[in-house]
């Protein structure tokens, strides 16, 4: 029997949400070598972890199983904060590490197989809209899990993911911000677009940040039917991060997206992502949080 | 009729599932004319994927008219408010014969700009 072809892929220390998601991506298309079996996470050199690299990296571990192939991490490598980290939100408990969650400001780390209503609610109100982090009703708290909501829900209908939906966040006391990222490893939204615009002989040519656009026009959804219509969730989701200084980013395929106070623009990306990120960003400043522009 | 929704779905209205339970009780009384009166006193989580299922898709069948004048929300709050309006605004916009053909030459315009 042939040895297994074995990667040691070293995460870097990144701290910028775009050059996260390259290097992602760039790990995602490590699982399409036919001959590599076992990719051997090294922290050596990773001295910080933002959520979106914990819910992605998840992601990634689960994918690598998924094919058949493993990613085993090595602990030692790791940094005393990285791993603090790492334990504090579930991440190292998911995968074998001995030591139990606790609070602080992280926002767990969660897999989701399947679209679990409560589960979901409750990680949204109680672990990310945190009562210690931030003193709003619970209307309020409701509303902007809502809100939160269609993120989840858009990534379970949509994304046909075998490996699930990933989030983690973290709460910034210092910025007085609240972050959650959401990973899911699927078909993406580019590529959901162009198979519902298919009747069309030159789909192919629309490149995945039209797409993407295409996908952000309040009323438009690949899941709309001449009974139901669709399509308000991005939207909705949209509205909300600009009317309260937030901020959404997505990417998708090689398409990202950002929607803040000053509108929406939309860019190629260098790389291409398998899935859709979302990067949930908001201030929890005591401000009044508002949910529809006068 | 008389809905309490706490009653019928929970805290809240969220998922699709939800709203076409909701779409299935409500429909036949509009469809008959009646006055079709629903309670969220309770309820405190509003989504649109409920929304479009369990209102949206009656302006499929029914004229808008019909619905805001038959259908009667109470004790909704202002996010609540704000869904429902939208989720009606958004169903009314007439989808049947949608020419994907126009569509994507529309979007390869837009590419073409971008690239000029």
């Amino acid at each position: 029997m042939a040895n297994p072809v074995y990667t040691i892929i070293k995460i870097p220390n990144i701290n910028e949400l775009s050059a996260d998601v390259e290097f992602i991506a760039a790990l995602f298309s490590c699982l399409k070598h036919p001959h590599a079996s076992i990719f051997y996470l090294d922290f050596a050199h990773c001295k910080f972890l933002g959520p979106f690299a914990v819910a992605a990296l998840g992601a990634f571990i689960r994918s690598a199983i998924d094919h058949g192939k493993s990613a085993p991490i090595l602990w030692q490598t790791l940094d005393r904060k990285v791993l603090s980290n790492l334990c504090q939100n579930g991440f190292a408990g998911s995968f074998g590490h001995t030591s139990p969650p606790w609070g602080g400001n992280s926002v767990p780390y969660k897999e989701y197989k399947v679209q679990d209503l409560n589960s979901i609610m409750s990680y949204l109100n109680d672990n990310l809209l945190k009562k210690d982090w931030i003193n709003f009703d619970e209307n309020v708290k409701e509303a902007i899990c809502g809100r939160l909501w269609e993120i989840f829900a858009n990534a379970f209908e949509h994304s046909k993911s075998l490996v699930g939906v990933f989030s983690c966040g973290q709460q910034y006391p210092v910025k007085k911000q609240l972050v959650l990222s959401v990973v899911d490893i699927g078909v993406g939204i580019p590529n959901k677009v162009r198979n519902f615009l298919d009747e069309s002989p030159r789909t192919n040519e629309l490149r995945d940040h039209v797409c993407l656009q295409w996908a952000f026009r309040s009323g438009n959804s690949t899941a709309a039917t001449v009974r139901v219509k669709r399509g308000l969730g991005l939207d909705l989701l949209r509205e909300f991060v600009a009317i309260n200084n937030g901020s959404l980013e997505i990417y998708s395929g090689k398409a990202r997206a950002v929607a803040d106070r000053n509108g929406l623009a939309f860019e190629e990306t260098r790389t291409f992502f398998p899935g859709t990120v979302v990067n949930f960003r908001m201030l929890c400043d005591g401000r009044v949080y508002k949910f529809a522009s006068s | 009729m008389k809905i309490q929704l706490l009653d019928l779905i929970g805290p809240r209205c969220i998922i699709a599932e939800d709203g076409q339970k909701l779409y299935d009780l409500v429909f036949p009384s509009l469809s008959r004319g009646e006055d079709v009166i629903l309670n969220f006193e309770g309820v405190k989580g509003f989504a649109s994927p409920f929304f479009n299922f369990a209102i949206g898709q009656l302006v499929s069948s029914l004229d808008i008219s019909v619905i805001r004048s038959k259908l009667h929300f109470l004790n909704i709050n202002e996010v609540g408010k704000i869904v429902v309006e939208r989720v009606l605004e958004n169903s009314s916009i007439q989808t049947t014969g949608v020419d994907f053909r126009k569509i994507v030459d529309e979007l390869l315009a837009m590419q073409q700009e971008e690239n000029d």
